[in-house]
């Protein structure tokens, strides 16, 4: 499994210049290539689950200087959320994508981002999350703009200049660290700032990280580019970005940095909790009010990101061990679910935009008497994010609020389960207007999406109740991550 | 553990486990067979009743299944069946027959959409294992599966364009939330969420707002004010039977049996606590009553009588005393019979003249005889004549407030029962009365699969009123038994409620003899009938015609009740609306913000960069 790790990395890397190649050749060439080697990630990530700690040399270059690829429960959780879920949206984008012209340089683009995601989550040292993250970061910029139309090459402007402004951030970030500690490699930080005690310029660093993650991850007040960047993509990349892009560079990054390299102290701890409420309450209440479907869909991401940006606060903040465990691996699971019930709700939304040609509610109306399917899974995912037993959106939350009420931290357990009940109504609204309801004399024609857009969708509408039944055993894997993250980096080279 | 031994009907699983099969099993069947699925349902509610019958018998019984363990609290399945249980038990699975016996025939002729019956199924299990459940959690996640099926059911039926539905599950969804926080709470505080071992002082914060979180919970299922707006919403787009099956029954028996709960078992209440109940319950009784008067469509009506004969039962339990709680829950179970039975008549009125608007039908008595005589039944249940089960209920609640002394609560109960029979009297009169209309006059007999529950209905209205101790004495009195009364005196509470009613009910029997006495000695005068005419020409007569509809529209006239009724008509009551105004303008102003401009956005992150620099730098 070790001298497999690389291809993570290489696999997406080579295919996306690859496939480019080939593609002047022969169209269908791109769709079977990118196709095949998701899944082959895919497969990759779900064999990685029962491997256990691994570290992977570059080169065989020696530790600390060499580049190093670490894989701990953290990572596997990461992996399987970003390669699954890019396994699923390509099956999606088979059909959906046909609408477009250049699919082979969606597809390019698209691989380009699966590599720089898996190398962010695999880096075991500073400098290459960066440049990993600057991959994924350039490739979705591109991504968002694939429609060229006005508002979307906006939105793609947007997002350029705020990510751009949060990667020279994180950049200034590491150059301080470096000059402090002398080191790259994550673990060989920790060592060192553990041995040689706080310095304020260290402070600053945290400053700085947590503004350019908390952007990536767009926790309030550094969201304001995600509204408008993830509806404007086209819906597989919608997913991929709400569902997997701000976890890998955002979530992850905070986790493993913050608590792996710096160690988490109790201001800290405050910063992500106020960080994650706020986020939360913004996020909702703007979502509320929103009638383009992906653009609801975005703001909830926000707002789900703050659930977990709060779970993992608790988890920096409480003093017994067995509640941080709890707060974390209700973040981490958070974090998964969210992976699966907002990339199905993006792939909902395009489902029925790809069939209607509208993504405003008000227009739409009755569609479970023509699209079935898209109608079961969009009902699923909603009652999954609004947190409703046994789907899976409910034991995270729920294990977010015991942690909450276990650290006596009550106002926000109370604004936790408030902003769930207002996640409920905002999907009320969603399934009134589009599920439910009468069918407009104009959609009578509307038929159902094509299979492997059906397939992706069953798939995970699946996922979000078998992840939700199948809590029980999944429980102990999320509490050992969640230990072993509350602990500062080890590598065992 | 294999399948045929969870489907004894002896098992305590089978009742979840069953209509949870079945309606998967419903799903995916074709439409076009339909037979088959409404017979899979028929067979399986049916079923149920019989697990319902075994279970009332064994009367004590406990299982528990570990499920899982989320930090210190445990969500095991501890089912336990006791006596209080068992009947609620009994009765949900007799309603849920009812209800699939009478949608076969309210859904003949269009069909029920295909999921209908799965849905009905998985409400069924689901209240059920809200009723049997010892663990809080999992109470609660039984609760929450109620409501949002309940969101789907509604849902399939005829929609408004509005918003309105989805206003229902607002408050649903709030009071659930609250719920979900009381038992968490609950969990961390008592470091148990086994509703058996616990017995919680309200002597706190803390305490006390996990009481009152829960007891709004409750009775916002059940329709209690202020908490009571989604019944009536409703009522608007949800079909009858639906009705009939959720508001009318289910929601009461699982709001009242979950109130009397946490009420008579968790905590030990104060006296504050009790008469915040009386408040709420007498609020409840006259103000939905005043609503009800003024309905004109037959389905709204109802569900503002369903929501004024909660306060009945609040009323009851925050008595305190044992009459008044046996009263209380006597008239949750009488409550549910002739509400669903009202309901039922409604949406067979419904289903033959396709009005539910009181002054566009008429003159239903001799179309319809036996729906007409089902509504008699069961609208003197509601008003509390004896000798119906309703009289009797409502009887013992007043006994229990006048034993608690609270007089003035006294005045309002039965000023409520007095309107509650005024506004009966127009529907009686603008339905089944009167002259026909156009509708009505082709107008035939509801099919029999509509019939058959309507009759048992009325005959258990009939019946649990002139042998109203036979229920006591099975259901109600064992149920409350050794519970925070102690061991209960049954000769003195039946004997309490019983010497007067029949003294009562023997006068008014001779009222209405006399009544009707005087009635046909006027008939014995000669009336001279002659055709109408107006200037000369024969006026259309059928606009003429007297429908009932305005019996009460000088309440509604008078200066101080316009003006309330006119604020309730805008919403101002009702908590949903105000809060949502509030809510939508901090939405609005939020959205404002959000301009567009990237200048804007930026300028944020660098505030907030900037902020986080000072908080972590000079804190």
């Amino acid at each position: 499994m070790l001298n497999l790790i690389p291809l993570f990395v290489a696999v997406p890397m080579g295919l996306a210049f690859f496939t480019l190649i080939t593609s002047k050749f022969s169209k269908r060439t791109s769709d079977v290539f990118t196709f095949l080697g998701v899944s082959f990630l895919a497969y990759l990530a779900v064999r990685l689950i029962t491997a256990g700690n691994l570290d992977y040399m570059v080169g065989g270059w020696k530790w600390p200087l060499g580049i190093q690829l670490h894989v701990d429960k953290l990572t596997v959780i990461l992996l399987l959320i970003i390669n699954v879920v890019a396994f699923l949206a390509t099956l999606y984008a088979l059909s959906y994508m046909e609408r477009y012209t250049a699919k082979p340089k969606f597809y390019a683009l698209l691989l380009l981002m699966i590599a720089g995601m898996n190398g962010v989550v695999l880096a075991g040292d500073l400098f290459n999350l960066y440049v990993f993250l600057e991959i994924a970061s350039l490739a979705s910029y591109a991504l968002v703009g694939f429609g060229v139309e006005s508002e979307e090459l906006e939105a793609s402007f947007k997002y350029l200049i705020l990510g751009g402004v949060a990667s020279s951030m994180i950049l200034l970030g590491i150059a301080i660290v470096y000059a402090n500690t002398g080191s790259l490699n994550m673990a060989d930080i920790a060592q060192f700032l553990s041995t040689h005690g706080e310095r304020s310029s260290i402070y600053f660093v945290y400053a700085l990280f947590l503004m350019g993650f908390g952007l990536k991850s767009a926790m309030v007040p550094f969201h304001a580019w995600l509204p408008d960047a993830h509806p404007s993509a086209p819906a597989p990349i919608s997913a991929m970005l709400s569902g997997v892009l701000i976890k890998a560079l955002g979530i992850y990054a905070i986790a493993r940095i913050f608590f792996g390299m710096f160690g988490v102290n109790e201001m800290l701890g405050w910063i992500m909790l106020l960080l994650g409420t706020l986020s939360m309450v913004v996020g909702v209440l703007l979502a509320l009010g929103q009638y383009d479907i992906k653009r609801q869909l975005a703001y909830h991401s926000i707002s789900q990101m703050g659930y977990v940006m709060t779970g993992l606060g608790v988890g920096a903040l409480a003093g017994s061990p067995e509640v941080a465990a709890l707060g974390i691996a209700g973040g981490l699971f958070h974090a998964i679910n969210h992976a699966t019930f907002k990339t199905s709700l993006f792939l909902c939304a395009g489902a029925i935009e790809y069939s209607t040609g509208t993504r405003d509610m008000r227009k739409l109306g009755g569609l479970y008497k023509r699209m079935p399917f898209t109608s079961t899974a969009t009902s699923v995912a909603s009652l999954s994010i609004a947190g409703i037993p046994p789907f899976n959106g409910f034991w995270s939350k729920l294990m977010i609020v015991i942690a909450l009420f276990q650290a006596k931290l009550y106002v926000y357990a109370a604004i936790t389960v408030f902003v769930s009940f207002v996640t409920l109504l905002s999907f009320i609204k969603l399934q009134k207007f589009c599920v439910f309801g009468e069918l407009k004399p104009e959609m009578k024609s509307v038929k159902e999406v094509p299979v492997s857009m059906v397939i992706a969708l069953v798939v995970l509408a699946l996922l979000c109740l078998g992840l939700g039944l199948g809590f029980p055993f999944i429980e102990g894997f999320l509490l050992d991550a969640a230990s072993g993250l509350k602990e500062l980096l080890v590598f065992n080279i | 553990m294999d399948i045929m031994n969870i489907l004894q009907p002896s098992n305590l699983l089978c009742p979840l486990i069953l209509p949870a099969i079945v309606g998967f099993i419903i799903l995916l069947i074709p439409k076009k067979v339909k037979y088959v699925s409404e017979f899979f349902a028929l067979a399986t509610t049916a079923y149920m009743l019989y697990v319902g019958f075994t279970l009332f018998g064994i009367k004590d019984a406990a299982v528990s299944y570990p499920w899982v363990k989320v930090g210190p609290l445990a969500l095991n399945l501890d089912l336990v069946i006791n006596q209080f249980s068992s009947f609620v038990v009994l009765f949900i699975a007799f309603f849920g027959l009812a209800t699939v016996l009478y949608s076969i025939g309210y859904f003949r002729k269009e069909g029920a959409n295909p999921r209908y019956y799965s849905f009905v199924l998985w409400t069924l299990g689901g209240a059920i294992g809200a009723v049997l459940s010892n663990n809080l959690i999992m109470l609660l996640i039984f609760w929450e599966i109620v409501t949002v099926l309940l969101f789907f059911l509604v849902n399939l039926g005829k929609n408004k364009e509005n918003l309105a539905a989805a206003k229902s599950f607002a408050v649903l969804g709030i009071t659930d939330a609250g719920m979900t926080f009381a038992v968490i709470l609950i969990g961390i505080l008592y470091n148990s969420v086994t509703i058996s071992e616990l017995s919680i002082k309200v002597d706190g914060f803390l305490p006390g707002l996990a009481y009152v979180l829960l007891f709004i919970g409750a009775t916002a299922k059940a329709g209690a004010m202020p908490f009571h707006s989604w019944i009536p919403t409703v009522s608007e787009s949800a079909a009858t039977p639906v009705m009939a099956f959720l508001p009318a029954s289910l929601d009461k028996l699982l709001g009242i049996y979950l109130l009397a709960r946490i009420s008579l078992n968790m905590f030990e209440l104060t006296s504050v606590i009790y008469t915040i109940m009386l408040i709420v319950g007498a609020f409840t009784v006259l103000l939905s009553v005043l609503m009800a008067l003024v309905q004109h469509d037959i389905r709204k009506l109802l569900s503002f009588h369903a929501i004024s004969q909660v306060g009945y039962m609040v009323l009851g339990i925050g008595t305190g005393t044992v009459v008044g709680t046996v009263g209380g829950i006597f008239h949750m179970l009488n409550h549910s019979i002739y509400k669903s039975l009202l309901f039922f008549n409604a949406g067979a009125i419904e289903k033959q003249t396709g009005e539910t608007d009181l002054s566009k039908i008429g003159g239903l008595a001799r179309f319809m005889p036996i729906t007409f005589v089902t509504t008699v039944i069961a609208a003197f249940s509601i008003s509390g004549i004896p000798p119906l089960n309703g009289f009797f209920s409502k009887w013992m609640i007043y006994r229990g407030i006048v034993e608690s002394k609270g007089i003035i609560f006294l005045a309002v109960a039965m000023f409520g029962s007095a309107l509650t029979l005024a506004s009966f009297i127009k529907v009686l009169h603008s339905t089944f009365l009167g002259a026909p209309t156009e509708v009505t006059k082709k107008a035939k007999e509801a099919p029999l699969s509509m019939i058959t529950p309507m009759v048992v209905l009325a005959l258990l209205c009939v019946l649990f009123g002139v042998f109203a101790s036979y229920p006591l004495n099975n259901f109600i009195l064992p149920a409350l038994d050794k519970s925070a009364f102690g061991t209960i005196d049954t000769e003195a509470v039946i004997g309490a409620s019983s010497w007067t009613p029949d003294l009562a009910a023997v006068l008014m029997l001779v009222g209405l003899v006399v009544g009707m006495i005087f009635f046909y000695l006027t008939k014995l005068t000669k009336v001279r009938t002659t055709k109408v005419y107006i200037g000369g020409e024969v006026p259309d007569t059928s606009e003429m015609r007297y429908s009932g509809v305005d019996f009460y529209k000088t309440i509604r006239e008078l200066k101080i009740m316009g003006a309330a009724y006119s604020d309730a008509e805008k919403g101002w009551f009702d908590p949903y609306f105000v809060v949502a105004k509030i809510g939508n303008s901090a939405i609005m102003g939020m959205k404002k913000l959000h301009n567009g401009v990237l200048s804007t956005y930026l300028s944020w992150c660098l505030i907030g960069l900037a902020v986080l620099l000072i908080f972590l730098l000079l804190v």
